[in-house]
């Protein structure tokens, strides 16, 4: 008989996880003590936005195929034509994603996106309009991400219904559902 | 695996390879090559030295990585070149390449054009080049009638890769209205970059 403990699941790509996050913490990290590396607003400018266009590439192409198994792009038919692909894995396969990933990525992702609308409101009330234009790329690249991510899950629609029925007013939970599908 | 079969040259059966699925189908979607377009930062695309007559899979494969690089390289010269200002010049030229290229982007929406907005976007990103190697040459020459040629030639480089593609997406009577906008664009930029050339302009 075994009596010992179920040992605790641990992260399934801890080096892929590791570079999930890295970026994302630099370009906050970098943006926050900016004024102790340099003084120079270009610099900031440019090395805040490089971090968080590599954080989008690695997000998008490498960490979200691994860790929770989709995908997204956007390719561009014969006729013209701009088809968005939305993918994620079989049952099988999903079965076999680590929920310590999955949970890591998600939070990472929301928690990102949040981080950058609060820099943007202390810009805005500052009025420091260069520092809002640093904001505003980062926070569009990590809102492309969330977007095309939560359309590729299966359950996307199912979750939001879920949440938007427990705490916001069903009518508001109506137009959310229908902003969604015209996207 | 027994030692006998391993003995047998027996090998264990390939893990079931996962299949990509639509969400909510449950049938596999057509195998796409891996590594989409978002990935290749690797050499210059084909594009920008090929005739853009030569329509096809290379205007389709649209990404912005190279246009996001264009930009930055354009304001990164322009601030560099600016005497006063430079934050400021940065963050001005940045925004107005950006925000520029999705104007013009809707305008040939508007106008009733055919186009992808992104693909549009990354054509007008390609289009920002001849500006780069512009503004770098005359941040390093003195030599005046050399700038003025060098600007002439962006000139007609930048507007000569930007028509085809913006000319074919509107009816004929609406061309000059989609294709006036970008050529002032890029004359806008051409002349805020040469402090020479917009000084002569301006006593002209």
């Amino acid at each position: 008989m075994d009596l010992s403990q179920p040992e605790e699941e641990n992260y399934a790509n801890p080096k892929t996880c590791f570079f999930h996050v890295l970026f994302k913490a630099s370009a906050l990290a970098f943006y926050m003590l900016s004024t102790l590396f340099a003084d120079s607003f270009v610099i900031i400018f440019v090395i805040t936005v490089v971090l968080a266009a590599l954080d989008f590439w690695v997000v998008k192409n490498v960490s979200g195929r691994i860790l929770v198994g989709l995908r997204w792009w956007n390719e561009i038919n014969e006729q013209g034509e701009s088809i968005w692909r939305f993918e994620c894995l079989d049952h099988e396969s999903l079965a076999r994603i680590n929920q310590k990933d999955s949970w890591l990525f998600w939070w990472t992702l929301y928690l990102n996106a949040i981080a950058w609308t609060i820099f943007g409101i202390f810009s805005l009330v500052r009025l420091e309009v260069d520092y809002l234009l640093v904001v505003g790329v980062c926070l569009s690249l990590a809102i492309a991400n969330i977007i095309g991510f939560t359309k590729c899950r299966k359950d996307a629609k199912n979750k939001i219904q879920a949440f938007a029925s427990r705490t916001i007013a069903s009518r508001f939970s109506s137009t959310l559902q229908s902003a969604f599908s015209l996207v | 695996m027994t030692p006998t079969e391993l003995l047998l040259g027996k090998r264990e059966l390939p893990k079931n390879k996962a299949k990509w699925l639509q969400p909510g189908k449950e049938k596999e979607t057509i195998r796409r090559k891996d590594g989409d377009r978002m990935s290749t930062i690797g050499g210059l695309p084909p594009r920008m030295f090929t005739s853009p007559l030569g329509v096809g899979k290379a205007l389709r494969d649209w990404d912005l990585w190279w246009p996001f690089f264009f930009i930055v390289f354009l304001g990164l010269t322009l601030s560099w070149s600016a005497s006063v200002k430079k934050s400021e010049v940065f963050a001005v030229a940045f925004a107005l390449l950006a925000a520029g290229a999705v104007i013009l982007t809707l305008n040939v929406l508007l106008l009733g054009g055919h186009i992808i907005f992104f693909q549009s976007l990354s054509l007008l990103g390609y289009c920002l080049f001849p500006l780069d190697v512009e503004a770098l040459i005359c941040m390093m020459e003195n030599n005046v009638i050399l700038k003025m040629i060098v600007v002439c030639v962006t000139l007609a480089w930048s507007s000569w890769a930007a028509y085809p593609f913006m000319s074919s997406a509107v009816n004929l009577s609406r061309k000059a209205l989609a294709l006036y906008p970008v050529f002032l664009m890029v004359y806008d930029i051409i002349a805020a970059s040469d402090p020479f050339y917009s000084t002569t302009v301006y006593f002209w």
